[in-house]
């Protein structure tokens, strides 16, 4: 039942960062330092270490935020709390005890605070601090210094989202389809290991390695290979869907790719949700089969056009998608079913309306496919 | 305003415990007032700050191991490439990146206490204009030793001020209710949905991204957990917990797969007595957990009672596909509290 050959993705870092963001991550915080350090080369000025240490707590705290306006207030949060700290370590630096007292009470608020909870890593930068030039114009001066370190944290935002934001989005869209593909094929196919394992494009998800920091770490929990491929797939759908965010992107660029993939994305997603209902399909096919024998059709259909789904979006080329229609009328099948009553399971039941489910969402990603990519 | 019960609350107890835990390594910072001691707050700091709290034993282990990399790392590069040739410094970007990545994609705190090792340093050098005075032998001896003293600290506060301050085996019981919440809402939003109470809109699909969100960060908990000084406990309840939870996740998302393209067939039943089922439901996942784990508290619904005599058209019908998913539902949330009472469990483990 092969759809086509099935060859694996280019992405270089596919096996742990299939979307490439924790790359963007590891490159933002070095061109942050580059920043900083073409910052100091040009005023040439002597400075404490908090131009260092406040930009990276601030972006440490608002790397994973998914919305850019978001992550931009609460930079400025991050930013004010660190800017007053600094500003009263130099002031009161003569007064330890009123210094400990005053960041105890910093780091207590903080860590009080629910919603920005996380962002309490800037506490770490805060007590850093702790022993700065003291006087007034030393504390104009660490102010001075942080708010440079929010600018350049912002800088960086800007050119990540520049260099990286269209890489992340086709990344991302095409790992799902292939997801989906894969989910696909093993939901209903009752091959050996080996032979599915030339079936599907996501073969490293077998691995335990794999998308360590993204997926798995119940592998106690799960004993089967299935079940944890099942379970990686929808931690992987979990986990990119914030890059879909409605209001993840500054540049108008980014924003209308975002917005022309979404559809493709939603629908992928839809037809994910449905193969759940397929979940008992491996253990009853013989019987099903037999009961409706125009299934086999059905699944050649889905795959074959799951498959070129993956291709179109892989090449960015609606053309690629097959013309292939249906031949069956799944609706007249669902008769067929009442010859087992009754003994109806509720597994054969699921099983029909899953492909029911599919079918009239494969539809819907062929068309969101043609508008995206015409 | 009451005030003992805002003490009691686990996350201001956190904030207790670390806000204390950073005093005394401010205390201890003015006490040496030497140039590097600053590194006991911030030992301090990365250890008991987000993203991941908790795991204070294994983050030990790790930031000693960590912080002799970092060291030793810094010496050979600094003291023998860097005075070899002073081009090699043109490495430490990409160093970083290579670190930063690895920091990233694998979670390890011994790089990313690696990577902070050396670019502390390296910054401190860089800012303070007397580059050429640096003493780096000095300050890598004193970082190991204000390293020890920091990890000194924090241990002392996480055991005698408040022991359980960061665990996350606390963290994930308490996101397990929310998680019961959040599925609560997901079916009775997804009844109300079918049974034509509501409007399909951006709140349910909202909503259902919340529930994805919750699940994963149960299961980075969950993780967490495994490094806790009291994970032994409760290992297997955590282990099989996960697995019913995953088993939900998969049957709300058919509920919701099902509104989305399906409506209400009042033949089967009518939307009333479909909401009514829902409430059921609903009303047992909002119960209190403690007690469906104590005693036989949750409501169990009739299947026969409700689909039993449903003829063959009616029996394949979308409703009946929802009914069946929603009674499922149930009887997988109560069987779940049923294993948790006779330990079951324990057996299956």
């Amino acid at each position: 039942m092969m759809a086509g050959t099935v060859k694996s993705t280019k992405t270089p870092f596919k096996l742990w960062d299939p979307n490439c963001q924790y790359l963007a991550y590891a490159c933002e915080l070095v061109m942050l330092y580059l920043l900083l350090s073409f910052y100091w080369m040009y005023t040439a000025k002597p400075m404490t270490s908090l131009i260092c240490f406040a930009p990276t707590a601030v972006f440490c705290g608002v790397m994973i935020i998914g919305s850019f306006k978001q992550k931009i207030l609460c930079s400025i949060n991050v930013t004010i709390v660190m800017a007053v700290a600094a500003f009263l370590s130099c002031v009161l630096s003569n007064y330890p005890l009123a210094v400990v007292i005053c960041m105890s009470l910093i780091v207590f608020f903080t860590f009080s605070s629910m919603k920005y909870r996380y962002m309490a890593f800037v506490a770490s930068s805060v007590a850093a601090f702790g022993v700065l030039p003291s006087g007034w114009d030393s504390g104009l001066q660490r102010i001075c210094e942080t708010l440079v370190g929010f600018l350049c944290v912002v800088l960086t935002f800007l050119i990540s989202e520049l260099i990286f934001g269209k890489l992340i989005i086709r990344n991302t869209i095409k790992y799902i389809s292939e997801l989906v593909h894969d989910f696909f094929v093993m939901a209903t196919e009752t091959e050996f290991e080996k032979e599915l394992m030339g079936n599907i494009f996501s073969k490293h998800l077998y691995k335990e390695d794999s998308l360590a920091r993204t997926d798995l770490y119940l592998h106690e929990v799960f004993t089967t290979e299935i079940s944890k491929f099942k379970y990686k797939t929808l931690m992987a759908f979990h986990k990119y869907e914030s890059v879909f965010g409605i209001d993840r992107f500054f540049f108008k660029s980014n924003f209308n790719l975002n917005g022309r993939l979404l559809g493709i994305f939603a629908s992928f997603r839809r037809i994910y949700r449905d193969m759940d209902f397929l979940q008992e399909y491996k253990k009853n096919k013989s019987q099903f089969n037999k009961l409706i024998p125009e299934t086999e059709a059905v699944l050649i259909y889905i795959r074959s056009t799951l498959f070129s789904a993956v291709n179109a979006v892989r090449k960015e080329f609606a053309e690629i998608l097959s013309e292939e229609k249906l031949s069956v009328n799944w609706l007249e099948c669902r008769n067929k079913l009442k010859e087992c009553e009754p003994s109806l399971s509720v597994e054969f039941l699921n099983i029909y309306y899953g492909f029911d489910f599919i079918l009239k969402n494969i539809e819907l990603l062929k068309s969101e496919i043609k508008e995206a990519y015409k | 305003m009451n005030f003992e019960k805002i003490i009691a609350d686990t996350d201001i107890k956190h904030a207790i415990a670390v806000s204390f835990a950073f005093g005394i390594a401010l205390f201890c910072e003015y006490f040496f007032n030497t140039e590097h001691s600053y590194w006991v707050a911030f030992t301090v700091g990365m250890m008991i700050t987000p993203p991941l709290q908790g795991l204070i034993v294994q983050k030990t282990g790790d930031r000693i191991i960590g912080t002799c990399a970092g060291i030793l790392f810094c010496f050979f590069f600094f003291n023998i490439f860097i005075q070899a040739d002073y081009r090699w410094t043109y490495l430490m970007f990409p160093i970083f990146g290579v670190m930063l990545y690895n920091t990233f994609v694998s979670g390890n705190y011994i790089v990313s206490v690696m990577f902070v090792t050396v670019a502390v340093p390296t910054s401190h050098i860089l800012c303070s204009g007397n580059a050429f005075e640096y003493n780096l032998d000095t300050a890598l001896g004193e970082r190991f030793f204000y390293t020890v003293l920091g990890i000194i600290i924090c241990l002392l506060c996480e055991f005698f001020i408040y022991r359980k301050s960061s665990s996350s085996t606390k963290k994930y019981k308490k996101n397990t209710k929310l998680y019961f919440a959040g599925i609560a809402d997901l079916v009775n939003m997804c009844s109300q949905t079918f049974a034509g109470k509501v409007q399909l809109d951006n709140e349910i699909r909202q909503k259902c991204r919340e529930l994805g969100v919750n699940l994963s960060s149960i299961e980075a908990l969950y993780m967490a957990v495994k490094f806790e000084f009291d994970e032994v406990k409760d290992k297997h309840f955590l282990s099989f917990l996960s697995n019913r939870m995953n088993l939900l996740t998969k049957l709300s998302q058919r509920l919701h797969a099902i509104i989305l393209e399906e409506k209400i067939d009042e033949s089967v039943i009518n939307s009333d007595s479909l909401m009514k089922i829902a409430e059921t439901t609903v009303q047992n996942f909002h119960n209190d957990i403690r007690l469906l784990v104590d005693e036989k508290f949750g409501i169990a619904i009739d299947r026969a009672g409700v689909l039993g005599k449903l003829t063959p058209d009616q029996k394949l019908s979308p409703t009946s596909l929802f009914l069946n998913t929603l009674l499922e539902v149930n009887e997988v949330f109560l069987a779940m509290f049923d294993d948790f009472r006779n330990k079951e469990y324990l057996i299956n483990n």
